[in-house]
């Protein structure tokens, strides 16, 4: 790949750096700046770029450090003082009765190959990862898009493995019942 | 015995890692008999697929 093609390839990642960053941050201004700074590096090492993995991939590894760094600086002025795994309760207290049994059990999702790639799915998965509660979609967006390993989510966070697990939980308990919701109730009614 | 709540603490547990003999001996035999769970430990795989693709 030579150096414009992966200049164009870095180009049309903005939102989704500026999101992933939002989501982390909860400043858009920030997550702008972040997402800037991350092309610009980018595109300043793109002829470092040894292509062995995507360039979105490795791009979203350079947005990783600066959203680490950034957390690092803002560290005291951050909502993470108070972290409480606890505190999005009520949305989990529903799904279970108080016997810990499912109050509606999760319905089949399907066996067959469910076509991931849809562009629909993917823009309705979107949108429920941005309405995660704060805490919960910090976790699980440095968990599954960051890909950064529990050591270092929980010392960013500044959160006890024991909440991360909780907030990892939650975070899926949450992103399921929205896809159920938005996506798979409609393809079994259809 | 664990709930289906505790259950499905474990099943997303177990996405991210390696759980104990105990704990998956527990898993394999609530799944033998609870299909909540069972289709809630399908969903979570499909989540993780969904989520690679969304990071590629």
């Amino acid at each position: 790949m030579s150096v414009d093609e992966i200049v164009n390839q870095i180009h049309p990642l903005r939102d989704y750096l500026v999101k992933i960053a939002f989501i982390q941050l909860r400043d858009m201004t920030l997550a702008e700046d972040l997402a800037q700074d991350t092309m610009l590096a980018a595109i300043q090492a793109a002829d470092r770029f040894e292509g062995r993995s995507k360039v979105k991939t490795w791009v979203t590894s350079i947005l990783r450090n600066k959203i680490i760094d950034a957390i690092r600086a803002k560290q005291r002025a951050f909502a993470h003082t108070s972290i409480d795994a606890g505190a999005d309760d009520d949305f989990v207290n529903v799904l279970f009765s108080d016997g810990g049994t499912w109050e509606e059990k999760p319905a089949s999702w399907g066996d067959g190959e469910f076509d991931l790639s849809q562009k629909q799915f993917m823009a309705v998965l979107d949108i429920c990862i941005e309405k995660l509660p704060p805490n919960q979609g910090r976790a699980f967006v440095m968990k599954e898009v960051l890909e950064m390993g529990p050591d270092e989510i929980c010392k960013s966070l500044e959160i006890t493995p024991s909440n991360m697990w909780v907030l990892l939980h939650r975070a899926r308990l949450v992103l399921q019942s929205c896809l159920d919701t938005k996506w798979f109730a409609n393809k079994r009614d259809a | 015995m664990r709930n289906c709540r505790e259950i499905s603490e474990l099943l997303s547990m177990a996405q991210d890692k390696r759980l104990s003999f105990f704990d998956r001996l527990g898993l394999r035999m609530h799944l033998a008999m609870c299909d909540g769970c069972s289709n809630f430990a399908k969903r979570l795989d499909i989540l993780k697929s969904a989520m690679r693709q969304y990071r590629e």
